[in-house]
């Protein structure tokens, strides 16, 4: 009976030599960082984008010194106190967070031309919803491959064996007739089986990553899956970033035309400044490159695809890829969130 | 017994799907829309003279269309049924990965419970 567990433990042994899921920990949990921060793009370059129409409508107000009303500040939203039922608890709960269910439109609190007072603020450029859905299921399925690569699960698991090992070992050996010698087989056994159950998880860990990276590596249509869904993101980032340099690029025509002699040489920096801080922002969206960072991701995956399908993983190669990754998607996110704005509504008190 | 040849769900014909362009085909349209434009403004802006440029009109009606292309492309990619395919493996894979991940810190907690 030991024998078989010991040809049993060799064998499984021999396999996972050869292709553990924890040689790809390191960096499956760096693409899963990246997608994340391809998700953050999205979000970034969304806020950004709201936050430059807000700040093009103060500079509008600024600029036609116009008489404003305060609107939207009295609606408060805060719904009654009341205790739960039994049926609300035992109905299914959307595991969707509640901050992400749409909401109706409102205007803020906040300061408006009359003609505007009431209007209920319009997201001009909402993510596309197909769009959300494919940046969940990107950063999902990268999660997913952490999670099945994650070598602290398999530490923890040892560990739980090994403590089971020695409760066991210590109870047979209290109990008195068997002996200590008793305690120490069970003990040696239970860690025995213990292993051969692990290593047989691990393989079934190799072989689901090994399985959903070929996958994700099939094509569905002419693109492979991971690849439509990167594109399919990068193109939303390109859309948020050139709706913000169009709108950048006519508040700079604008302010740069009110430029000149005629103003005083205070409103003159002011309103330098705010073109400034513009142009720096458009400069770094004009400068940064979602595509090379999809195209970096894309090859990411790629390769480690190659390195999940090979004898001999080119790991090296994969972590490269990875390093320029992270350069390239954390320029693409500060080029996203970089601010437009040197603070207009107080910039441009000044009269002319 | 006539055979039911009624399509179910994901089942459907391949024809329209065949004829539908694919993601890499709505991009390289995007790519060479994007290029006609591209050129369209750095012709303009060769024009600019300083100052209140009269070129400012051309090249804001430009920008606009610029972005119309970027938006009606992603309008374009999110309605295509690749990418709801690509979408739907993907969720497929992840679930199971989260399972076989589930299955080892299942034993370690129930083994810590003991």
């Amino acid at each position: 009976m030991r024998r078989r567990y010991a040809l049993l433990a060799t064998v499984a042994a021999t396999v996972v030599a050869a292709c553990s899921p924890y040689d790809f920990s390191a960096p499956v949990s760096s693409l899963d960082a990246k997608a994340k921060a391809l998700d953050s793009a999205v979000s970034a370059g969304h806020q950004q984008l709201v936050s430059d129409v807000s700040t093009a409508y103060q500079r509008s107000l600024i600029a036609r010194r116009a008489i404003v009303v305060v609107s939207g500040c009295n609606k408060i939203v805060d719904p009654r106190l009341k205790e739960p039922t039994d049926e609300e608890a035992r109905a299914p709960v959307s595991r969707e967070p509640a901050t992400t269910a749409s909401r109706a439109p409102r205007q803020p609190c906040g300061v408006y031309l009359p003609a505007d007072n009431g209007k209920p603020f319009r997201d001009r450029s909402p993510i596309v919803p197909e769009l959300a859905d494919a940046v969940k299921a990107l950063t999902d399925y990268t999660a997913g491959l952490a999670a099945v690569t994650n070598a602290k699960d398999r530490a923890d698991y040892d560990s739980a064996v090994s403590d089971l090992a020695s409760t066991v070992s210590s109870l047979v050996s209290e109990a008195g007739g068997v002996g200590a010698a008793a305690g120490a087989a069970v003990k040696a056994g239970i860690n025995l089986l213990g292993w051969i159950v692990g290593t047989a998880l691990d393989i079934q860990r190799f072989n689901t990553l090994k399985a959903a990276v070929n996958e994700m590596n099939t094509p569905v249509r002419k693109g492979k899956p991971f690849n439509v869904v990167v594109m399919a993101i990068a193109q939303q980032v390109r859309t948020l970033a050139q709706q913000r340099r169009e709108l950048l690029q006519d508040d700079i025509t604008a302010l740069k035309a009110s430029l000149g002699p005629q103003i005083s040489e205070e409103t003159y920096r002011l309103r330098l400044a705010d073109v400034n801080a513009m142009s720096a922002a458009l400069d770094a969206l004009n400068q940064s490159s979602v595509s090379e960072a999809a195209n970096a991701l894309m090859l990411a995956h790629l390769q480690l695809v190659l390195a999940v399908n090979s004898s001999n993983p080119n790991i090296q190669n994969l972590t490269n890829t990875l390093k320029a990754l992270g350069d390239k998607a954390s320029a693409l996110q500060t080029a996203l969130s970089t601010a437009s704005s040197a603070k207009p509504a107080s910039s441009h008190n000044k009269g002319s | 017994m006539a055979e039911d040849l009624t399509p179910t769900a994901g089942e459907t014909p391949n024809s329209a799907e065949d004829d539908e362009p694919t993601v890499q085909d709505i991009l390289d349209a995007r790519d060479a829309a994007i290029a006609v434009i591209d050129a369209q403004i750095a012709a303009t802006e060769a024009l600019q003279t300083g100052g209140v440029d009269p070129i400012d009109p051309a090249l804001k009606k430009l920008r606009a269309k610029r972005t119309e292309i970027e938006k009606l492309t992603t309008a374009a990619i999110a309605a295509s049924s690749e990418l709801a395919m690509a979408i739907k493996a993907m969720k497929k894979a992840t679930e199971n990965l989260a399972e076989t991940a589930k299955a080892m810190t299942t034993v370690t907690s129930t083994r810590n419970h003991n």
